[in-house]
């Protein structure tokens, strides 16, 4: 108790809520703009936390990273460019209720959910962390391998219409991801001698010509789509409150999953928000209003999102293995400011780890009014005309590609993959497969190589340890089940003419 | 509405094109006049990444221009050493060199070698060391060494080929096995190896002391030996490879701060100079030790021939396992 | 712009062909079973299967539809050449971005792709100054990107 009163003495000061509070607009500014994401945030805020005390300097990191996460959202939903991989998964859904006019009430239900997601994430982190942590620690290589096939899985079949077409842009990312060096072998592949490409394809330049730049060449071909209405909705909250009580088992499901997911080292935010959207159309009543810019496609991703991040704090503080790059980052500080992560560090100092608990649901609650103020400000880009807009986008595309990895190598990969992104949309091929394929590709390949190796040679280790054996089964039988439902229609189309005559 | 397109466009290109003969040149002043740009190979996050950026904002306190720490990287490094050695040699732009700029030429990945700088300085060195889980049969180096010549043991810790793939087998030539009696399963990094280790996905780890210290002391993971000739400074328990197996192999990975070639001495002076303050700091001690890393200093004709001997020693022992091309 | 699947799919499965031959070339991982061929391999083989129901629903199709299907908004000539500029822009920049440096030539950029689409020479210029200025303190100055100053490095700030 002595301990809590004395965090909340360390958190209630006027240099960490200020430092909280510019952190809080740092990262709602960074993860609004396309290109610029979290890890690019927190790595410029380590310089400054070297000369800060130590629970200020944590609280402006979870701070930052909250803000960052939400606001990868808002450009999802008004220009169709995910700030994100994790916004990537519902970005068309959002982009859809824009078109509709439904801007506010998209960005609006992003925020709510994401706020809640956020706080039961970090009731998870406080309450069950040690536990988490030892789960999360039993998945090798060989549950990893499945919740890979899962995610990719849940972009193709659960959220597409033409399973084939999924399928053949699925595996053009997966593509895309073997090329350079960052395979289990470190041989370069389909780098041609050319050093640029051992480093590999991006996936931020990638989704950002993927989305963005092929919308800015379907504007410039003159695909002028007619512009949505900004008012339709007056108010921002009203009618979120009814979503929210409609959809509060949708919310509740993102947010466990996405806790549950973050907390696996491996995975993290970007898998759970997709087998959230997957999981949520497939319990959905109504299923058929998916895509079409339906605002229960929204709950459980952006729950889930926000709720990968406490999760991914479970690992690192129990035993200091980083789930991202953000909490490698994190975990670096930690140990700078003599918190060092581990199990000791709910012993020793414990007004330490209990400040940053506090900060956690401050920044989550923070969230709330700021992010309001952002998609107020962020809503008045629908008003600037279209003509004027896209090639001011396309001048933050080419810097956000550039600034990944301060190269105009990002800037080529984001025209290349913006001119395949434009051939696909305009022929039926959706992009999320391909994104989701580009950026689990590596994962996939890794724990698929590492498994074998480790089993030698042998493919029944995959289904010896029982979450790996739980996984699999569930995986394959979704890949079994339109083979299933297709010899069933088929046996019972064959029938019905018999039993007539 | 074409010409007047053509005529409008050629004004905004002569507009911005006025604006800078309109200029005057500037003499050349005192080194360094404006920001200057610090490549780190690695990922953000990694040890490399935090010393980079502390290095950087001390430096820039030193230098009064900004020191803006620049993330190159992916191909196992390769693609962050080439941006460094093919910058132009202005001082400008300097990075933070690993020891796989000695690796990565034997392997055939590029004809890059640290030939290609112009050495600043070297300042840290973390000695390579092998970790099992705390409920392993094993308590010694010598029991793991006796379990392994069955072959079915499986080591993890960074990528096939990488510096703890190569200090574990340089270890077992040593001291007489094969180089592959311990079968090395690849993995993204130190901290997923010792993930798969505490998960029993593999039955050693090996990598340094930093890497593996926040599981040693949650009391998951035992350290069996330390690849260098003294003891680590956080666990002076863990014994050398010479108290251990009697063996005199020791390999580790080293960061420096380096130049691309060309660059001119007293630009160089200058940063060595700069350097030496920052690393002589309270803050830079403080923060390395803090993490557990090593502190090691070597000005740059000493990182000079340090890392044309970590070259022949690595060739020499890559050659040996079979990971040479 | 609706290529026929037919086409489509003929350059998946030629796709899947180059890499199947590729991925021949790759060494073994030493001391490994399993090497950096097989994952290729396997999207390859993927392609190549995936593709064939394409190539045969464009082939039923292509009496009616032909190769190539421009949708009605899609029609214009001049829309066309506005995205050969736009692509011809960043092609420029990929190659001289780093020489000429970002703020004049995003001032081209900018300003070209607003008198493309008809906004008044003033107008654009005005647009053009103030989005690349605006982008370049944000990026350069607030988040360290290090854009380059190519021309204007006498004056850089």
């Amino acid at each position: 108790m002595d301990a809590i009163l004395l965090a909340a003495e360390l958190v209630f000061r006027v240099d960490t809520l200020a430092a909280i509070f510019m952190a809080a607009c740092f990262g709602l500014f960074v993860g609004s703009i396309p290109g610029l994401t979290a890890t690019m945030a927190v790595a410029l805020l380590v310089p400054i936390t070297f000369f800060m005390e130590p629970v200020p300097a944590i609280g402006a990191m979870v701070t930052c990273v909250a803000m960052a996460i939400f606001a990868g959202d808002i450009p999802g939903a008004l220009l169709r460019i995910p700030g994100t991989p994790a916004s990537a998964a519902y970005v068309d859904e959002a982009f859809r209720m824009t078109q509709k006019g439904e801007a506010e009430r998209a960005l609006g239900t992003g925020l709510v959910c994401s706020v809640i997601g956020g706080l039961i994430g970090t009731t998870a982190l406080v309450l069950v962390a040690p536990v988490l942590a030892e789960i999360a620690l039993n998945f090798s290589s060989f549950e990893y391998f499945w919740l890979a096939c899962l995610g990719l899985t849940s972009a193709v079949f659960i959220a597409t219409a033409s399973p084939i077409r999924g399928f053949l842009s699925l595996l053009i990312g997966l593509l895309i991801a073997s090329i350079g060096l960052d395979n289990p072998a470190g041989t370069p592949r389909f780098t041609f001698g050319y050093a640029e490409l051992y480093g590999g394809i991006d996936f931020i330049p990638a989704m950002i010509g993927m989305f963005a730049v092929s919308e800015i060449l379907r504007h410039m071909l003159g695909g002028v789509k007619p512009q949505a209405g900004v008012a339709a909705v007056r108010n921002l909250l009203s009618g979120i409150g009814r979503s929210i009580a409609r959809y509060k088992v949708n919310i509740a499901r993102g947010s466990l999953l996405g806790t549950l997911i973050g907390a696996l080292p491996g995975a993290g935010a970007d898998i759970a928000a997709w087998i959230a959207y997957a999981l949520s159309k497939k319990f959905s009543r109504e299923p058929a209003k998916f895509g079409t810019g339906h605002v229960e496609g929204l709950t459980d991703a952006s729950a889930a999102n926000n709720s990968a991040l406490g999760g991914a704090w479970v690992p690192a503080l129990v035993f200091g293995i980083p789930g991202d790059s953000v909490t490698a980052i994190v975990i670096g500080v930690l140990y700078l400011k003599g918190m060092n992560p581990g199990p000791t560090v709910f012993l020793m100092n414990p007004e330490n780890i209990y400040a940053v608990f506090m900060i956690f649901f401050a920044a989550n609650l923070l969230l709330l009014p700021l992010g309001y103020v952002a998609i107020k400000s962020a809503k008045q880009v629908l008003r600037v005309p279209r003509r004027i807009l896209m090639p001011v986008i396309l001048l933050f595309c080419m810097v956000g590609a550039y600034a990944i990895n301060n190269t105009v190598f990002g800037i080529a990969t984001m025209l290349a993959l913006g001119v395949i992104g434009f051939i696909m949309e305009e022929n039926g091929f959706p992009i999320a497969p391909a994104i989701l394929g580009i950026v689990l590709g590596q994962l996939l390949e890794r724990t698929f190589v590492t498994s074998l190796i480790r089993s030698r040679g042998d493919y029944l280790a995959f289904f010896e340890r029982p979450i790996a054996a739980g996984l699999g089964v569930v995986t394959i039988a979704i890949w079994l089940t339109p083979v299933f439902i297709m010899l069933w229609r088929r046996h019972s189309r064959r029938q019905a003419p018999g039993e007539s005559a | 509405m074409k010409s007047s397109f053509g005529l409008s466009l050629a004004a905004v290109a002569a507009m911005a094109l006025a604006g800078v003969a309109a200029l005057p040149a500037t003499a050349d002043a005192q080194y360094p006049e404006r920001p200057i740009t610090l490549i780190v190979p690695w990922g953000a996050g990694g040890g490399t990444d935090a010393t980079g950026r502390i290095i950087a904002s001390l430096l820039e306190e030193e230098l009064g221009q900004p020191v803006n720490v620049v993330n190159r990287t992916g191909g196992s490094g390769v693609v962050g050493h080439q941006a460094i050695a093919t910058a132009d040699p202005d001082g400008y732009t300097i990075g933070v060199a690993t020891v796989e700029i000695g690796m990565m030429h034997w392997q055939g990945l590029t004809d890059l070698t640290h030939e290609a700088y112009a050495p600043i300085a070297l300042v840290n060195a973390d000695p390579a060391a092998i970790h099992v889980p705390a409920d392993a049969e094993y308590d010694t180096l010598d029991a793991l060494l006796e379990a392994a010549e069955d072959g079915q043991l499986q080591a993890s810790g960074t990528g096939q080929g990488g510096i703890w793939h190569l200090a574990l087998a340089g270890l077992l030539q040593d001291v007489g096995l094969a180089p592959d009696v311990i079968q090395w399963v690849p993995s993204e990094g130190a901290a997923p190896g010792l993930q798969d280790l505490v998960a029993g996905g593999v039955d050693l780890v090996a990598c340094s002391m930093p890497e593996a210290r926040a599981l040693v002391e949650a009391g998951r993971v035992k350290s069996l030996v330390i690849m260098s000739p003294e003891h680590d400074a956080i666990f002076p328990d863990v014994p050398t490879t010479e108290e251990a197996v009697g063996s005199t192999w020791t390999l580790g990975a080293w960061r420096g701060i380096v130049a691309p070639a060309g660059t001119p001495d007293d630009v160089v002076a200058t940063l060595v100079s700069a350097l030496e303050t920052v690393h002589q700091s309270d803050e830079f001690r403080e923060f390395m030790l803090g993490r557990g890393y090593g502190l090691l200093w070597a000005g740059p004709d000493e990182f000079r021939e340090f890392m044309a001997k970590s070259d022949e020693d690595l060739g020499s022992v890559m050659t040996a396992v079979g990971l040479a091309q | 712009m609706k290529i026929n699947d037919a086409i489509l799919g003929a350059v998946l499965i030629f796709l899947g062909f180059a890499v199947l031959l590729y991925a021949r070339t790759l060494p073994d991982m030493p001391g490994q079973d399993i090497g950096p061929n097989v994952f290729p391999t396997v999207i390859a083989i993927g392609l190549i299967v995936f593709s064939i129901p394409l190539v045969v629903t464009g082939l039923r199709k292509w009496p009616t539809t032909g190769a190539v299907q421009f949708a009605d908004w899609a029609q214009s000539g001049r829309g066309r050449l506005n995205v050969l500029i736009t692509l011809a822009l960043i092609v420029l920049y990929i190659v001289f971005g780093e020489s000429v440096g970002f703020i004049p030539f995003g001032i081209v950029i900018v300003g070209a792709l607003l008198l493309l689409q008809g906004v008044g020479p003033i107008p654009s210029v005005a647009v053009a100054v103030v989005v690349t200025l605006a982008v370049h303190y944000a990026f350069y100055s607030l988040l360290r990107v290090p854009l380059p100053w190519g021309l204007l490095m006498p004056i850089a700030w």
